[in-house]
C-alpha cells in the first residue's frame, strides 16, 4: 500500500509567507534533507497544494544519491514546482510526472507520462 | 504491499514479539475514571512488567509527576519490558485513557515495550514519548481531541534538534521499531504550534542499528509534519500511511507531510523490490 498524502492548504494560500523559501525550509509533501543517502521515494500519491510535492535540499549536510520514482501527482498544484532539487544536492534521480526545478548537481530526470498524457 | 515487503515486515514483527511470548506475568487493570486510582494502578502494573491488559475507561487527569529526559513531566513511566494492551472494539468499546500530560513515557534501556489498542483522548504534550528501548511496538492506537499544540508519538533521544556533533543518546534505542496502524488526529493546533504526528529522532548507533517501520498510520490535522525522521542509524520504511494536513501551517519550518533528514537510508513507499 502506498503513502497517500493530501496537502489541504486552502486555495489562495501564499506559501512564500508561510514557508519562507523552500531552499531554507519549505512546504512540501515529502522532503529529504541533510546528509541523507540512498533514500527512495516511490509510488506515493500526493494531492492538494504546496510549494512542491517532492523536495530535496541541504540542511547541515547535502543529500546524495536519492531517488523520486513514479510518484503520482495528478491532483497536486505546486506554487513552485512539482519536484524541487536544491543547491549542492548530488545525484538525484527523478523518474515520473511533473515539473522540476533543479539546482542540484548530477540530477537525472526521466520523464514518464501520467495517465492521459501524451508522450509526444 | 509486495510479497517481499510483507515477509520482511513479518520477520521484523516476529523478532520484536519474541520477548513478549516469554513474558509470564499478566496483569489486568480495570479503569475507574478516577485519576487518583487509575494512575497508581497503571503505574504499579507497568512496574511489574510482563503483560498488562487495560480495560474500560481510565482518567489521567492529574498533574504529571514523572520527569522526562527533556525536563518535561509525564504521567506513567515505563521502565522495564512490558506489553500494554487495550481491549479491541469501536471507539465506545475500546480501552480509553482520558487526559494526562504524556500518558506514557518509556525509558526502558535494553527492554522491549509494546503499547497497543489504546484510545488516547485529550492528551497534553504527547501521547507517547520513548527515550530508551530495545524493540518497540506502538500499534493500533487512537490519539484524538488532543489539547491544542500537542503532538502524537515521539521516539527521541535528543534535547533539541539532533546534529552530528550533538546527537543526544542514540545508543538508547535499538532493534526493530514498529509504529503501525495508529490513528492520530491533531486538530486544534494553531499557527503558533508545530505539531507532529510521529517523530523518530536520533536512534541507533553502528553495531546497534534500528529497523523502523512507520506503516499503515492515518494522520490528520498536523500543523508542521505528519512523519518526521532525523538521524536514524539503520533503515526506515515509511509505507502505506494516509496523511492529511490541516488548513493551518504552524511552526517556523513550514509544513511537510513526510520529512526525513540525515543518515538512513529511508524507503518512503511500499513497492520496492
Amino acid at each position: 500500500m502506498d503513502n497517500d498524502v493530501n496537502m489541504e492548504a486552502p486555495e489562495g494560500t501564499i506559501f512564500d509567507a508561510n514557508c519562507d523559501a523552500i531552499v531554507s525550509e519549505g512546504c512540501a509533501g515529502i522532503e529529504i534533507r541533510g546528509d541523507t543517502q540512498g533514500t527512495v521515494v516511490l509510488n506515493n500519491r500526493i494531492r492538494g497544494r504546496a510549494r512542491a510535492a517532492l523536495a530535496v535540499a541541504v540542511l547541515a549536510g547535502a543529500p546524495r544519491n536519492n531517488a523520486f520514482v513514479l510518484n503520482r501527482l495528478d491532483d497536486f498544484k505546486a506554487s513552485l514546482a512539482d519536484v524541487f532539487v536544491g543547491d549542492s544536492v548530488m545525484n538525484t534521480l527523478i523518474a515520473g510526472q511533473g515539473t522540476v526545478e533543479d539546482h542540484g548537481v548530477g540530477t537525472v530526470i526521466v520523464p514518464v507520462a501520467g495517465r492521459g498524457e501524451s508522450k509526444d | 504491499m509486495t510479497g517481499k515487503f510483507i515477509w520482511r515486515f513479518i520477520a521484523a514483527l516476529a523478532s520484536v514479539l519474541v520477548w513478549a511470548a516469554s513474558a509470564a506475568a499478566q496483569t489486568v487493570v480495570v479503569g475507574t475514571g478516577n485519576p487518583d486510582t487509575d494512575i497508581p494502578a497503571v503505574q504499579a502494573a507497568v512496574d511489574q512488567g510482563g503483560e498488562v491488559i487495560l480495560k474500560g475507561h481510565f482518567s489521567f487527569e492529574r498533574p504529571p509527576t514523572v520527569p522526562t529526559f527533556d525536563r518535561n513531566l509525564a504521567t506513567v513511566r515505563v521502565s522495564k519490558a512490558v506489553a500494554i494492551s487495550g481491549t479491541r472494539g469501536e471507539d465506545r468499546d475500546m480501552t480509553s485513557i482520558e487526559g494526562g500530560a504524556t500518558p506514557f513515557y518509556v525509558e526502558a534501556p535494553g527492554a522491549g515495550v509494546t503499547i497497543k489498542g489504546l484510545r488516547f483522548i485529550r492528551p497534553t504534550g504527547l501521547a507517547v514519548s520513548v527515550y530508551a528501548v530495545s524493540g518497540l511496538v506502538i500499534a493500533s492506537n487512537k490519539i484524538e481531541r488532543v489539547e491544542p499544540g500537542s503532538s502524537g508519538i515521539f521516539i527521541n533521544t535528543s534535547v533539541g534538534l539532533p546534529i552530528p556533533d550533538q546527537p543526544g543518546h542514540p545508543e538508547n534505542i535499538s532493534g526493530t521499531l514498529l509504529v503501525i496502524n495508529n490513528h492520530i488526529d491533531l486538530a486544534g493546533g494553531t499557527a503558533q504550534d508545530a505539531t507532529i504526528g510521529i517523530l523518530i529522532y536520533s536512534v541507533g548507533v553502528p553495531g546497534a542499528e534500528v529497523e523502523a517501520y512507520v506503516s499503515g498510520n492515518t494522520i490528520r490535522n498536523f500543523t508542521e509534519r505528519s512523519i518526521s525522521l532525523r538521524r536514524v542509524v539503520g533503515r526506515a520504511y515509511i509505507e502505506g500511511n494516509v496523511i492529511t494536513t490541516g488548513t493551518i501551517a504552524g511552526g517556523a519550518n513550514g509544513t511537510q507531510a513526510i520529512f526525513v533528514a540525515g543518515l538512513g537510508p529511508y524507503l518512503i513507499a511500499a513497492q520496492l523490490g
